[in-house]
């Protein structure tokens, strides 16, 4: 299971377009006998795949709201970008409640742990050698392992808000004199990434988050609650910048970063860090980097157009107060913020770990590259002609198979 | 002995492609389990001799070659040769016209940059048969 996941193929839907193919950053998908398929050592989760998919055939896969049923206390924690998916007249306060509604016992906003994140992020900007990428984006952290491990040392070695949140919750559960069997912690996901940051997390052993739900898939129950006179209300605990995390470059605001580069989308991600590596961009202090277009509102989860996401999110976070944030934090436990455990390198394109045998493999992908024509048209499976040779080097398919070869 | 190469052709002042073939050579070393540090050292070396063969050469060839122990990078072009060898190594000494550097190229960092991310260069320079600059980084 050390290569878990989170993206589920839908096989009846899958017409084998290549569509998803094309668009991996780490060239992870093939389509053999008309259906796509995901090299599990190379995928980092980052969704491009669900997204370009014509017919829904990829999905997250994610826990369900059966699994309520295996814990005593159930704690939801809704990340900040579930507030950018309904109506303008649906409080944010009703969002919260509605999750009382659905069965759970308590909510905890992961936006008031995105107001602690802030604060100690904004300690290790003044501390750190720069520029410092964030690491709140689980498939960018695990796209630098793959691609470019020597920028390892620049993410910043704190903990996401999602991570917080859950310790946070536990705790607080616990002290209350619940036993940690009992507790059920769900968060409540706008990616896949994040599925994947709790059921492997990179920088721990174990998260404290027990299970992981969709925003699409408890969208309608939310709206249907959210909309019904007996829904109790919560209130909104975290400032206006907490909520702002959902959205690209709320995070760099919250933490005060204004010497910063805010990139969204995995292709411009994968060209800025490839900047970074060759110290391009030598100035810059904080950089901010979201697999997804709009940041956590775009995430493959969620319901609502990004940029209709964003926008609202903005408008809510512009209402709230600013000076709520981080009060009590200097009471906290800072390891909760710490990682438990460094991030390796992952090499994940290697022909081979022996230099000599890597080589000789290279030469003859190189000689069979020379007979294929080149256009990268996806027609083999494979996205690139160059992925096309590698995957018969490595003798995972036994013959090429290209339509425009002479 | 067996080596992997990728041998990339560098156009004068065609700034669209510079770093197409640095690009190369990166995805070459990435198809090799070698050290983080390494590969990011060899993908500087080879991105700023490319760009140095955009904007000071009439234009060349920028090569990665992958051998047991090392990975060279050369860069051979058409001339016009470097003037003053000693300046040319200096931080910030630069001879990049002005057009270019408006574009973010030229702060002459170029091959200090290299000179430091190498374990080893050889730099031959003349007017009559151009520029061939040899960065070579150990694997160990």
């Amino acid at each position: 299971m050390s290569n878990f996941h989170s993206v589920n193929l839908r096989e009846g839907l899958c017409n084998g377009c290549t569509a998803c193919v094309t668009v991996c950053p780490t060239e992870a998908v093939r389509v053999n006998s008309q259906k796509a398929e995901i090299m599990t050592t190379r995928c980092t989760d980052c969704g491009a795949c669900l997204r370009a998919c014509p017919n829904h055939a990829k999905t997250g896969r994610v826990d369900n709201m059966k699994d309520l049923d295996n814990y005593k206390y159930k704690i939801a924690l809704p990340d900040p970008a579930i507030f950018g998916q309904f109506a303008p007249d649906v409080q944010p306060e009703r969002i919260l409640g509605s999750f009382l509604s659905l069965g759970f016992d308590e909510v905890f906003d992961v936006a008031t742990a995105c107001d602690l994140v802030s604060k100690k992020i904004k300690e290790k900007i003044v501390k750190t050698n720069h520029p410092l990428i964030s690491a709140s984006c689980p498939a960018v952290i695990r796209l630098i392992q793959a691609l470019y491990p020597d920028l390892i040392k620049n993410l910043v070695t704190i903990e996401a808000p999602l991570e917080v949140a859950g310790q946070l919750a536990r705790k607080k559960a616990i002290e209350r004199g619940l036993d940690s069997e009992d507790i059920g912690i769900f968060y409540i996901s706008p990616c896949p990434a994040k599925v994947t940051a709790v059921k492997r997390p990179v920088a721990r052993k174990k998260s404290s988050v027990n299970k992981v739900l969709s925003i699409v898939d408890l969208y309608g129950n939310i709206l249907k609650f959210a909309n019904m006179k007996n829904t109790k209300t919560l209130q909104l605990k975290a400032s206006g910048k907490g909520y702002g995390w959902a959205r690209a470059g709320g995070e760099s605001l919250a933490v005060g970063a204004y010497n910063n580069v805010v990139v969204d989308g995995i292709e411009h991600v994968t060209k800025v860090l490839g900047e970074i590596e060759i110290g391009k961009l030598p100035n810059v202090d904080y950089i901010e980097c979201w697999a997804c277009v709009g940041g956590c509102v775009g995430g493959p989860l969620v319901v609502e157009n990004p940029f209709i996401a964003r926008v609202k999110i903005r408008k809510k976070a512009e209402l709230l107060n600013n000076n709520v944030q981080s009060s009590g934090i200097d009471k906290l436990d800072h390891s909760i913020f710490e990682w438990e455990e460094e991030i390796k390198p992952r090499q994940i394109m290697s022909l081979d770990n022996n230099m000599t045998v890597a080589i000789s493999k290279g030469k003859k992908l190189q000689e069979i590259l020379s007979k294929l024509p080149g256009y990268d048209c996806g027609a083999c499976g494979a996205p690139t002609c160059r992925a096309h040779a590698e995957d018969f080097v490595q003798g995972s398919i036994q013959s090429t198979r290209c339509v425009f070869k002479k | 002995m067996e080596t992997l190469k990728v041998v990339w052709q560098v156009e004068k002042m065609d700034f669209t492609r510079a770093g197409e073939g640095s690009s190369k050579i990166k995805k070459m070393l990435h198809q090799f389990s070698i050290r983080p540090d390494i590969m990011r050292r060899v993908a500087i070396i080879s991105y700023e001799a490319e760009v140095n063969l955009v904007i000071h050469s009439f234009g060349g060839v920028l090569q990665g070659e992958v051998f047991p122990d090392k990975v060279v990078v050369t860069a051979k072009d058409k001339g016009p040769g470097i003037e003053d060898l000693s300046k040319a190594m200096k931080a910030g000494f630069s001879t990049a016209p002005l057009e270019v550097r408006e574009l973010g190229f030229g702060a002459g960092m170029g091959l200090p940059n290299i000179k430091r991310s190498a374990d080893k260069l050889d730099l031959q320079s003349s007017e009559e048969e151009g520029t061939e600059l040899v960065a070579t980084v150990y694997l160990s």
